[in-house]
């Protein structure tokens, strides 16, 4: 859901920019008040755990990827003011160092990921379904992850519209989309479908497995946000109150009240042109959403979506009462393992008897403090490791790789991750040209340069443009070839990929230059020069703007940048909580890495299921918050231990000599020339 | 009521975690000033918890805690004032270098504690080039905490503290994780700020270290309570006590046809071989 620059127009960020900024004055504030500065550091993990979480994505072809964001996690435990903060921070770590999501476009992510995403999540599910829910009540870890589930497609849903709205407010004289080439016909239903399943349900099963990890494992962390909570059901003076199925009715009725919304467009959804389409199903009860033959279309339309809501909430009730079924046959969760209770699991080794195993004595050892099925102990024995060899495959053809490949996908990433890091470090303390600029001039010079290159709406203006990046990567002793790599390979090439469709005539309309024939129903298909034109607009667009960033981030050193946006007043804490983010992905990272290696010498022949798959998800986000928690209550302690009373002080001095005022001067004349030459040429 | 010359003192400390788990039973204790004291005793016995009373990092259940004379209470080091002479005074080095360094460079982090002391700039960064060069990572100076080696990051954990001056210097497991070279130089530097005056308090299990390391040992019981205190000799000698709180075990050995059975302990097996002459040189100093 990160959108990177060049997919926004620049009124759109500066909007979305503004607007956040009493968002985070606000949320800073009561940070501030409510969360002790003890929890400085826990706040610095949550940023470093969502910004995990995010790296698990998938692209989906509008221009962004789904992945799940963590920001009702962190808001159960440790309050909407603090995800707000922990969320932008993993947001600000991407758009600054690791090139995902714009810099620009930083006001428009934060509003769809912490802000949005927080507060539909947190106070219009979560908290209403929690009222009178006690602190260990499996129900309040549903009604987060619930939350979780929410507030994630609200966010989406929220990028939709950013994206949507582009090509009708943003185009060239002859029609072409300037910025996002999509109408929102099209990225609603892409957007949605994608967070609605996949991420969704990841962030749907993180949220419930970090918090009832959480209830068995480390009941204080949760009493951080919910001080007055009681701890089990036992001390409430009344039993909870079921969830009664007419509170869904409120939004579901609102929901389907502003559905004449839909009727704005009337040129009709992506794919679903009627006079083109050849139904083979023809018994539907209302078609086309009407019934009186559009002489009331909005009445119509209305009532089709209560009775769409209705069968859509029957189905959801079914399958609610199914899962109250099986959460009643399931034990209490509380109770902790005895002997007895490592009975038959769908991963355990148990059934598979004594004589598959070694020295019985010591499987009995290992077996007998093991944790019921569910229960995620960090320090839980290894006792497949036993099994495993017996049932090893050495040519590795057992066929599980596409289960973890999920999960493998991140490591990598994070491999990569590091790498990088490593190699910026060096980079960004060797010699050159930028390298000698001060950090504050240099953050603040290029985000100028960043503005101008938005206001860019010329293909041979952005290519002048992208070539002055290259002769200021080599002037910065950058390798070359590493440089254009980095930007090309990483992130415009899949931008390539996702504005691929957007060249079609399906697309963008007009005057077909490459035929591709006569694939959709029937209709000649082909690009057209508008939607190559415009494509060849966004890529390039998005290519400077991230050569731009890139230049930036690798020729300085995260510590400085960090002193450099402290210099330009962004807030101290802010900041700090920035800085030891940064280090904890590091730290988690390998944390997640060891996790990994040591649960999958268990998984060997035993995973088979799909809820198994989703469970290491879960498991492992749970057992990793555990260990970063007891890391972080570490820091904080090293921390007290040399003074630390809640403000952060730096050593850091900074000088502005000639070559800053050559430089300023040499950007501002840039920004002149290319606006000025861009509107000259004009289109 | 603590004397002069007791620099710290513990009383009838209880501590369990989250209510739950004990970790101090009615422990006693104090150490003097300019004494080396080993806080003695197998994995979860409760020294670690020890060290971070004393620190004022956690807070007691029951009982006092006395440092330099005074009551250390949370309501106490909420005072800015007491907080940070406290905080001057003593110093913690953290078993778990990754816990303490969380700067974003080691210039950074060994600043950390003078610039939250409120101490002039240029005496801070001062202050800072010493301590670099006095424990050789003045070439480390710009690098990011988490790109050095266990041996470098203990360095920079130890010069982060050592820059604040403390007179008492808390070490939890101080060579535990280390290579033998980084543990000998650690001993030896040890051993210097002794003889510069610090007051040391260490926790360990390594028993071979013991006759450089300390003056006199505490030995903790496994259930979390003080059995016996004493000279490191004395200690060392009583191998049932030893036995008893598990830091040395029964290990049976094959020597050719011969089984025999002896008491197993780290220190004999594989003592660095200075050792000894270290000790004799000091006693001898």
């Amino acid at each position: 859901m990160h959108i990177p620059d060049g997919y926004l127009s620049p009124e759109t960020c500066g909007v979305f920019g503004a607007g956040m900024v009493p968002v985070f004055a606000t949320a800073g504030k009561r940070v501030r008040r409510v969360v002790k500065s003890r929890y400085v550091p826990l706040l610095a993990l949550a940023a470093a755990f969502s910004f995990l979480v995010m790296m698990l994505n998938v692209p989906i072809p509008d221009g962004t990827t789904a992945h799940a964001v963590g920001a009702v996690l962190i808001a159960v435990i440790l309050g909407p003011e603090a995800a707000i903060i922990a969320i932008s921070t993993a947001l600000a770590i991407q758009a600054l160092f690791f090139g995902d999501g714009g810099v620009l476009a930083y006001g428009a992510n934060t509003f769809n990921m912490a802000f949005v995403m927080t507060m539909v999540g947190y106070f219009l599910v979560y908290k209403p379904l929690t009222r009178n829910v006690s602190l260990t009540s499996p129900r309040r870890a549903f009604a987060a992850a619930l939350g979780g589930y929410v507030g994630l497609c609200a966010a989406a849903f929220c990028a939709a519209i950013e994206f949507g709205v582009q090509p009708e407010l943003f185009k060239s004289a002859s029609g072409a989309p300037l910025y996002a080439p999509y109408h929102l016909a099209q990225t609603i239903p892409a957007m949605m479908v994608a967070h609605l399943t996949v991420a969704g349900g990841v962030e749907f099963a993180l949220t419930l497995g970090v918090i009832l990890y959480l209830q068995r494992a480390n009941l204080p962390v949760l009493r951080i946000n919910h001080a007055d909570a009681s701890e089990s059901d036992a001390d409430l003076a009344k039993p909870p109150t079921r969830l009664k199925w007419w509170y869904a009715l409120g939004p579901i009725a609102a929901i389907a009240l502003i559905t004449p919304l839909g009727l704005i467009y009337n040129s009709g959804a992506f794919g679903e042109d009627p006079a083109r389409a050849k139904p083979v199903w023809h018994h539907v009860l209302f078609s086309g959403y009407d019934f009186s033959h559009d002489k009331h279309p909005a009445v119509g339309y209305i009532i089709s979506a209560f009775v769409g809501a209705a069968l859509i909430a029957l189905v959801l009730f079914g399958l609610f009462g199914l899962s109250r079924l099986v959460q009643r046959r399931r034990p209490p969760a509380a109770q902790p393992a005895g002997p007895t209770t490592a009975g038959p699991t769908t991963l355990g080794p148990t059934m598979l008897a004594p004589t598959m195993l070694g020295p019985t004595t010591s499987t009995a050892a290992l077996t007998a403090d093991r944790p019921p099925p569910t229960t995620i102990s960090p320090s839980r024995t290894p006792d497949w490791l036993i099994q495993s060899q017996v049932g090893m495959c050495p040519c590795g053809c057992i066929g599980k790789r596409q289960r973890g490949s999920y999960v493998q996908k991140t490591l990598s990433g994070g491999a990569t991750l590091m790498r990088q890091a490593m190699f910026g470090e060096d980079v960004a303390t060797g010699p050159g040209l930028l390298q000698r600029i001060d950090p504050r001039v240099k953050l603040l010079t290029m985000l100028s340069v960043l503005i101008g290159t938005a206001l860019v709406r010329n293909i041979e203006v952005l290519l002048s443009l992208y070539a002055v990046t290259l002769v200021l990567a080599v002037a910065s002793h950058l390798k070359l070839s590493f440089f254009v790599k980095r930007v090309w390979l990483f992130i415009p090439v899949f931008t390539g990929v996702v504005v691929l469709p957007a060249t079609l005539n399906i697309v963008t309309a007009g005057h077909i230059v490459v035929p591709l024939g006569h694939w959709w129903f029937g209709h000649r298909i082909g690009m057209t020069s508008q939607g190559l034109h415009s494509a060849a607009l966004i890529v390039s667009r998005v290519a400077v703007s991230i050569s731009i960033v890139v230049l930036l981030t690798l020729t300085t050193p995260w510590a400085k940048l960090m002193a450099a946006l402290r210099a330009i007043y962004v807030p101290r804490m802010f900041i700090q909580i920035m800085a030891m983010a940064y280090r904890y992905i590091f730290y988690l990272l390998g944390s997640v890495d060891d996790m990994y290696t040591a649960r999958k010498s268990r998984m060997v022949g035993a995973d088979t299921d799909v809820k198994a798959g989703r469970a290491f998800v879960a498991a492992t986000a749970g057992a990793l918050f555990g260990k970063a928690h007891t890391l972080s209550e570490e820091v904080y302690m090293a921390m007290v231990s040399r003074g630390y009373t809640g403000n952060a002080v730096s050593i850091d001095t900074f000088q502005v000599r000639a070559l800053e005022a050559v430089w300023v001067a040499a950007c501002a004349v840039t920004i002149a020339a290319t606006v000025g030459i861009d509107r000259a040429i004009g289109r | 009521m603590p004397s002069d010359a007791e620099l710290l003192v513990v009383k009838d400390l209880t501590y369990s975690y989250l209510g739950r788990f004990p970790a101090l039973d009615g422990v006693s204790m104090s150490v003097r000033r300019g004494e080396k004291v080993a806080l003695l005793g197998a994995n979860g016995c409760g020294k670690s918890t020890l060290l971070k009373v004393i620190d004022g990092l956690v807070f007691p259940d029951a009982g006092n805690y006395f440092a330099f004379g005074e009551e250390v209470t949370e309501d106490k080091l909420e005072d800015r004032q007491f907080n940070e002479g406290f905080r001057t005074r003593v110093g913690f080095i953290f078993q778990n270098s990754d816990a303490q360094v969380f700067s974003p460079t080691v210039r950074e982090e060994i600043a950390f504690g003078p610039l939250n002391m409120a101490m002039d700039r240029r005496q801070v960064e001062a202050r800072v080039a010493d301590t670099l060069e006095m424990l050789g990572i003045a070439e480390l100076a710009d690098r990011a905490p988490y790109q050095l080696s266990g041996g470098q990051k203990k360095r920079v954990a130890i010069a982060s503290v050592l820059v604040m001056n403390p007179e008492v210097l808390l070490f939890d497991e101080p060579t535990a994780a280390l290579d033998p070279r980084s543990q000998q130089w650690l001993m030896e530097l040890i051993v210097e700020l002794s003889d510069a005056g610090k007051t040391i308090v260490l926790a360990t299990h390594d028993l071979g270290t013991l006759d450089v390391l300390a003056d006199r040992c505490v030995v903790f019981s496994e259930r979390h309570q003080v059995v016996a205190e004493g000279p490191p000799n004395d200690i060392l000698a009583d191998r049932d006590l030893l036995l008893s709180v598990n830091l040395i075990h029964e290990h049976t050995h094959l020597h050719g046809d011969l089984a025999h059975h002896h008491v197993h302990e780290i220190g004999h097996h594989h003592e660095p071989e200075p050792l000894p002459d270290l000790a004799a040189e000091r006693t001898a100093r």
